[in-house]
């Protein structure tokens, strides 16, 4: 089972690097930074836009499968199997979860410094909405230990000082997203950094 | 062989000059070269004659003023050795509205080298010219000739301009100190003229060239990336009659399977003996 990450669903499975710096919204990025940055030489310039597209693609690398796995312990329905089997090391609660919902927003930045000296602060915008039907999660001793069937669709959009410079829909299995391993906890008083 | 030495000195004073005008000339040659070509012939130098045609072919209604008047040159002066020493365009503002253009030309000689020329000589030769003749020094002795004499030849100067000349015995053996200061400090001023020449060119080569040279360039450019502010996950949940696109909008259904271990019933009979 392979990792998913926002920038998978954002750019594929190609060179991140290559695929940000072909965008439309990267190139009004970038001269929006060049004219931040008025000493800076042409060269210098091509430094700053090769770093900080790496950078970006460094802050991409988040795991679509954490994300779904802190939704899910808010879930009620999860929440209230974890609590029924705890007490109960043989009881087995298979949960079928309605259509739900699992936002998250994050607001990454990257300083640039030139000569030491910080010249200018880049902030994006990462959206993620995924939207889950009809999963099945089996829930044993407070712990989701399989995920079944459903589907997952995820909206990433990611932009950058008001520039919109990538949008992208996925559907995927969320049985194939999910590390479940040994077993995810899903109270936060059963959380054990070993596990999952 | 006091003679070869003074003639040797006077060559180099006299290339001296010429190296010194001839930067004078590289560095107003620009300003000279920006002249239009309707403006009016420069006659400073020319002759009576010459500077009247000159000015005639630049323009025919021109009218010509002359500072003395002709009637009036000094007395004693050949006509034939009159020059233009100044010229002036008096109207140049307000020719545009049709006037005639009135120049006012200051008359004057040319200097005449002296050198080697007796006390006398150099005296009439000054003297027919409108100039007033004086001398700096004079060994007294009847064989003395000019050494040396300021204005230079050729210079053109006004009338009653006064010339003074240096005068040496041919047998002095040697150079006059005038003489000596003179060639110095005309050495001195080529000298001079040709390291504010230089100086000049490197000036100008160094602005032309941070002109073209780039903007410093950074020498370390650094990219720092944080993952900033996280808001989520958020977990949404349609409520009763509500769903999301291409969802159903059914409640969550668990089924929970509790198995119990039931130890079985044993029933022990014992036979009798």
């Amino acid at each position: 089972m392979s990792q998913i990450t926002v920038r998978a669903v954002l750019f594929g499975d190609g060179d991140p690097d290559g695929a940000i710096s072909r965008t439309p919204g990267w190139r009004g990025v970038v001269d929006r930074i060049g004219d931040a940055l008025p000493a800076v030489s042409a060269g210098g310039r091509q430094i700053v836009e090769r770093e900080m597209t790496s950078a970006l693609s460094g802050l991409l690398g988040l795991d679509v499968g954490d994300i779904l796995v802190g939704g899910w312990r808010r879930h009620r329905a999860l929440v209230a199997a974890a609590h029924a089997t705890r007490a109960n090391p043989t009881a087995t609660e298979v949960v079928q979860l309605a259509t739900h919902r699992i936002t998250t927003a994050h607001r990454p930045y990257v300083d640039i410094i030139v000569n030491g000296g910080k010249v200018a602060t880049v902030h994006f915008d990462l959206g993620l909405t995924v939207d889950l039907d009809g999963v099945l999660g089996t829930v044993r001793q407070a712990r989701l230990v399989a995920i079944q069937d459903g589907r997952c669709t995820i909206t990433a959009g990611l932009g950058c000082e008001g520039l919109e410079i990538a949008s992208r829909q996925a559907v995927i299995d969320p049985s194939l997203t999910v590390r479940v391993g040994k077993g995810i906890a899903i109270l936060d008083e059963e959380r054990k950094p070993s596990v999952a | 062989m006091g003679g070869i030495r003074t003639r040797a000195l006077r060559v180099t004073a006299t290339v001296a000059v010429a190296a010194a005008l001839a930067l004078s000339a590289l560095l107003i040659g620009a300003t000279s070269a920006g002249a239009r070509a309707d403006d009016p012939p420069s006659v400073i130098g020319l002759s009576i004659s010459d500077s009247r045609s000159e000015l005639q072919k630049w323009n025919k209604a021109v009218v010509i003023a002359y500072v003395p008047p002709l009637e009036s040159l000094p007395a004693g002066v050949d006509p034939s050795s009159v020059v233009v020493a100044r010229s002036e365009w008096v109207n140049q503002v307000v020719t545009a509205a049709a006037l005639r253009p009135l120049f006012r030309l200051t008359l004057g000689s040319r200097i005449p080298d002296l050198s080697g020329l007796t006390r006398d000589q150099a005296a009439d030769a000054i003297e027919t010219r409108g100039l007033k003749f004086s001398v700096s020094s004079d060994p007294g002795k009847p064989d003395a000739v000019v050494e040396s004499q300021n204005p230079q030849p050729q210079s053109i100067v006004e009338f009653g301009l006064g010339v003074t000349v240096a005068l040496a015995a041919d047998d002095e053996g040697g150079v006059s100190t005038t003489t000596t200061t003179t060639v110095m400090l005309i050495a001195a001023g080529s000298g001079l003229g040709l390291a504010l020449l230089i100086l000049l060119g490197v000036l100008t080569a160094r602005r032309v060239g941070r002109r073209r040279r780039t903007p410093t360039v950074p020498e370390s450019i650094e990219v720092k990336a944080y993952h900033g502010q996280l808001i989520g996950p958020e977990l949404t949940e349609p409520g009763p009659g509500t769903t999301f696109a291409g969802g159903d909008q059914r409640s969550s259904v668990s089924v929970r399977l509790e198995p119990h271990y039931d130890p079985g019933t044993f029933t022990l009979e014992e036979g009798r003996r």
